[in-house]
């Protein structure tokens, strides 16, 4: 028990409905629900107050694992393993300024998703042919516009007003029949911290799970030039793969600004996918960098309007450094026969549960910490470790209990306008 | 120290040893005869629930009451380790299934100007 009137199972039950549920709001009705008498500020604070233990717990982890002192939490050591990255953007505003959104700014949470995987290694490329889905203008076009990144509308500033992106279409909805590997037991780790911080807190997390004693060994992520720091610093021994569908997108837009009309580059673009599909980035590289030479160079500076962001020039440039900077990591057949994943799917589907809990209109966290203890319990209630029962069990009470009573005073610690 | 874990056979015994006592709560409901014809399931429902909230806070406040009983009347400060003398105390605590007066010791450490619980057994974690 700690200084709350709760017991510990109910102070678990209480975040673990914090965490699931999209505001805390919501979270306050559902332990209401339970015969559980308590209030929404309660829940905010008990939330936050576990969401820092939990932060507390992770850097101590951290620490361990950087004086080796870090020990597997299982024997078992997986067959293979996957460690996958992306980041996502949530809003902020300066903490006490009061009631409403003051100075608010776009902050990126990193999220990494580590999963064990099973599947079979192939002598040949399982899958020497694009799926259908990559040959499907319709699903290309989706795609492209989901990820919107490479598709030359990205450059945009984020819009307070637009709704989250979906999450683009999986291995399994894109490919069949099934060859890529299946997912066993995904954890995540996720945090507002910059990469130089976050790589280590993914390695502790990847040493908890012996992902560096599994045989097969990815790391999966678009072309951030940060995702390769953390690769190159932390995960060196596994095989850095840039995601297919990042390639794709940018093979489709810049196939779509050198030609003509549609039907033209929809051609292109098949040839193009299909040689990066089968490992043939280089030819790719040549023949953008002709494009290149007859387009011209792009104008220097940023490029501010939509119009400006869709110059060919501009489009090809982009996917030529794109392609440029990461055709190292994009031996896909060799991946294919090793069994291992292509495209960065399973990170892309965790970050949008995390949105779903860490992002809305409303919902604007106070800075610089008021999201990164609810990252830390959604994270936890998103992994299959057990992190959150875990927790408790070996959370240590505390010989000064601050109130007797049911009925707390609100504290500062509000990390939201509404949610 | 460490709280000893209860196996789920161990715990299995006990939910049939109170599952037993069902029998006396629907007699005490209802009779010898039991619940008539006209007795809706939503009815049953609301009785047995009472009862299960009932045995919860008995058991809790039962098992809380014997374990503080066993603090010493004498506990040193978490902070600077000065023995204290402890009194009793309650505080209403929210369990699952019920809420509790959960009794326990509070002490005082004039030293450091702050009270504080000393621990029961393996209350203190968790």
């Amino acid at each position: 028990m700690d200084e709350h009137a709760f017991s510990s199972s109910v102070v678990q039950r209480i975040v673990t409905a914090a965490a699931r549920f999209s505001s805390f709001r919501d979270a306050t009705d559902a332990v209401r629900m339970t015969g559980v008498s308590i209030s929404e500020n309660q829940v905010r604070r008990l939330a936050h107050e576990v969401g820092r233990e939990l932060i507390a717990r992770r850097d101590q982890k951290v620490v361990e694992h950087r004086r080796r002192q870090l020990e597997p939490r299982t024997a078992v050591v997986p067959e293979a393993v996957v460690v996958e990255v992306d980041g996502g953007r949530i809003r902020t505003r300066a903490a006490g300024a009061g009631p409403g959104v003051h100075e608010a700014q776009n902050k990126e949470d990193k999220v990494a998703c580590l999963a064990t995987l099973k599947g079979p290694v192939f002598a040949t490329d399982p899958c020497p042919e694009p799926p259908d889905g990559f040959q499907c203008p319709r699903r290309v076009r989706r795609l492209v516009q989901q990820m919107k990144g490479p598709a030359g509308e990205a450059a945009a500033p984020e819009n307070p007003d637009e709704s989250p992106p979906p999450v683009p279409p999986s291995d399994e909805a894109l490919e069949r029949p099934r060859w890529s590997p299946e997912r066993l037991v995904r954890t995540c780790v996720a945090s507002l911290e910059t990469s130089a911080s976050f790589g280590p807190m993914m390695a502790a997390e990847a040493q908890e799970r012996h992902f560096y004693a599994a045989p097969r060994r990815a790391f999966v992520a678009d072309g951030s030039a940060y995702n390769w720091s953390i690769q190159r610093g932390y995960f060196g021994t596994f095989e850095p793969i840039v995601d297919f569908l990042h390639a794709v997108c940018y093979v489709f837009s810049s196939a779509a600004a050198v030609r003509a009309d549609e039907a033209s580059g929809w051609s292109q673009y098949l040839a193009w996918m299909r040689a990066c599909w089968q490992g043939r980035v280089r030819d790719v590289l040549t023949e953008l960098d002709h494009w290149q030479v007859r387009l011209g160079e792009p104008p220097p500076g940023e490029a501010a309007t939509a119009e400006e962001r869709r110059d060919p020039r501009r489009v090809v440039a982009q996917a030529r450094s794109y392609l440029g900077n990461n055709r190292d990591r994009m031996a896909y057949p060799r991946y294919r026969r090793e069994g291992l994943p292509t495209t960065s799917s399973l990170v892309e589907s965790l970050v949008g549960e995390v949105n779903a809990r860490v992002k809305s209109k409303q919902k604007h966290w106070n800075r610089p910490g008021g999201a990164e203890s609810i990252l830390q319990l959604r994270a936890a209630v998103l992994s299959q470790d057990d992190r959150l029962p875990r927790f408790f069990a070996e959370r240590p009470g505390s010989s000064f209990r601050k109130r007797g009573t049911l009925c707390h005073k609100s504290e500062g610690v509000a990390a939201q306008t509404v949610a | 120290m460490s709280t000893p874990r209860f196996t789920a056979e161990e715990l299995d015994e006990l939910r049939q040893l109170a599952a037993a006592w069902g029998k006396i709560v629907s007699k005490r409901a209802f009779g010898e005869d039991g619940p008539g014809l006209d007795v809706d399931f939503r009815t049953m429902e609301q009785i047995a629930t009472a009862a299960a909230q009932g045995l919860t806070e008995g058991a809790l406040q039962q098992m809380l009451q014997q374990q503080a009983q066993k603090v010493p009347d004498e506990a040193p400060c978490p902070t600077c380790g000065e023995p204290c003398s402890t009194r009793p105390h309650t505080r209403a605590l929210a369990a699952q299934g019920a809420t509790v007066q959960q009794a326990e010791r509070i002490a005082h450490c004039p030293a450091c100007r702050r009270d504080f619980f000393p621990p029961a057994g393996g209350s203190g974690v968790g």
